[in-house]
């Protein structure tokens, strides 16, 4: 589900994906700075 | 490829390449601060987005659904409910830190006061109108200190309480009164307390909002008001044997031109109140000086209120309504665009407002209709043409457990199940009161959502 290299920062988006940024205010779940920007796939063929 | 919603998102972060934590936790997802409750898909259309934007999604730790741990009988309807423990407005007030074990406050109509222990053991009862207690229903009663409360109901008077704990298991505390409050001619509806200042405010049915010291050196109170002063009254002469120190208002401001339903304290100023009445209208009061210094009118009679700090910066203050919602407004902003959203989803009064200790953004409220609801300010949606503005939708509703034994009563807008009281502290859960004359606690179980 993930996509490994956007997980690396290098983000290649290809039909029905979309580009996520994590963030949060919560100490306890921070993302590891490598890991808060990453493809989802949407189901939508644009 | 399969729709992405939260429960997704939320997979996605707790997997093992990414937070792999030790245990599953559960997560909403804001985007732009407001929750979401559709697909991705479905959000980047609705917003006019296309694949190429990067969203921002911020995950916070999904709300625990209150479950019910508990509720204790009484005799008569609950009017008012309020907790003691260790992360209370009380406790934190306190000279040393409170590390017993949490009380509950229950006032009640049969005139009484009850501190509860969690478990439901009446711990002390206050006395009653022949020993200086009420001489009629309670309305309101806070705690002041882990060692002080503060009531007042539709005996128009103010009673200040000394709590003391029980001297041994199987014995009983007490509740004895210290002083007591005269000044308003009409029943008193509810009251804020502050402890550092020892300052309390009462909003009562003669439209008047009260301010009141605790100290003995306050005003002497009203002759003509005192027991025995209507010679017919019976039940003010047996009080009037009891001795227990009357004292008048600091100061009692002319605010509203109906009865006044709710006071509170500013949050951060104690020289500031808000009131809220019948008359439509939610005021602000200075307290040095008694004016009021701004007025929001709204198209309801404002039964209930309280404020939150969405965000944490400023501050909203959430008055609700006979017309069964909830309405927030920005004091901070002129009167005309002083409603921020609409919170929906009460089939009756709303008639009690608490802020939700857990969350900067969320609150919750008590209803005639027979229920609790727990609210977070981020997940609202646009407004239908006829509800206009920001809606808020509830993320939980907490029914009555005695509405359970009777269904038929439940579905005529709460009757026999009616909520008049609620109050959410970190520590104990939401703890309420109502017309089935039970104090309810729901509190948030260890439930995922996942």
């Amino acid at each position: 589900m993930t996509d490994a290299a956007a997980q690396n920062g290098e983000v290649k988006r290809t039909g029905g994906q979309v580009q996520v940024h994590f963030v949060t205010e919560e100490k306890d779940f921070e993302l590891e700075e490598g890991k808060r920007v990453l493809l989802v796939p949407t189901g939508m063929l644009f | 490829m399969p729709d992405i919603r939260r429960y997704n998102l939320s997979q996605i972060l707790n997997s093992q390449s990414m937070l792999d934590l030790p245990s599953p936790v559960p997560f909403d997802i804001l985007i732009n601060g407001t929750f979401l409750r559709t697909t991705l898909a479905e959000y980047l259309v609705s917003a006019g987005l296309s694949s190429e934007t990067t969203l921002t999604l911020q995950y916070v730790r999904s709300s625990i659904p209150p479950t019910f741990t508990a509720s204790f009988e009484h005799d008569d309807w609950v009017s008012a409910v309020d907790v003691l423990s260790s992360t209370s407005p009380a406790a934190a007030w306190a000279k040393a830190p409170y590390t017993s074990d949490p009380r509950i406050l229950s006032a009640s109509y049969d005139g009484l006061l009850r501190m509860w222990s969690p478990s439901g053991t009446v711990l002390a009862t206050s006395v009653p109108a022949s020993q200086g207690g009420h001489t009629a229903g309670i309305k309101a009663a806070k705690f002041l200190s882990p060692t002080s409360v503060v009531s007042a109901g539709l005996d128009r008077t103010i009673r200040v309480w000394n709590y003391t704990a029980p001297s041994a298991p199987e014995t009983q505390g007490s509740l004895a009164p210290t002083m007591v409050l005269y000044g308003h001619t009409l029943p008193i509806d509810a009251i804020a307390v502050h402890g550092p200042s020892n300052r309390i405010l009462s909003a009562s049915a003669d439209g008047t909002i009260g301010l009141w010291s605790t100290a003995k050196s306050a005003p002497a109170a009203p002759a003509e008001l005192l027991p025995g002063a209507a010679p017919s009254a019976k039940r003010r002469k047996m009080n009037a044997a009891v001795d227990v120190a009357a004292r008048g208002a600091l100061s009692t401001m002319a605010a509203h031109g109906a009865p006044a339903t709710a006071v509170v304290f500013h949050p951060d100023d104690a020289t500031v109140a808000y009131s809220a009445s019948l008359d439509h209208t939610c005021k602000t009061l200075d307290l040095a000086t008694g004016a009021v210094v701004d007025a929001r009118e709204t198209a309801h009679a404002l039964l209930s209120l309280c404020t939150l700090a969405p965000g944490g910066t400023g501050h909203v203050v959430a008055v609700g309504t006979a017309a069964r919602h909830v309405t927030l407004l920005d004091p901070r902003v002129d009167a005309r665009g002083a409603s921020v959203m609409t919170l929906r989803g009460h089939t009756n009064k709303v008639v009690s407002l608490d802020r939700d200790p857990l969350s900067q953004y969320g609150l919750v409220s008590g209803s005639h209709d027979g229920t609790v609801r727990v609210w977070d300010v981020r997940a609202c949606r646009e407004g239908t043409r006829e509800e206009g503005g920001r809606v808020g939708e509830a993320v939980f509703v907490v029914e009555r457990e005695s509405g359970r034994e009777g269904e038929a009563r439940r579905k005529v807008g709460g009757e026999g199940v009616k909520v008049f009281g609620v109050v959410a502290d970190r520590e104990v859960g939401i703890v309420s009161g109502g017309e089935d004359r039970r104090v309810q606690i729901n509190a948030g179980a260890k439930v995922h959502r996942l």
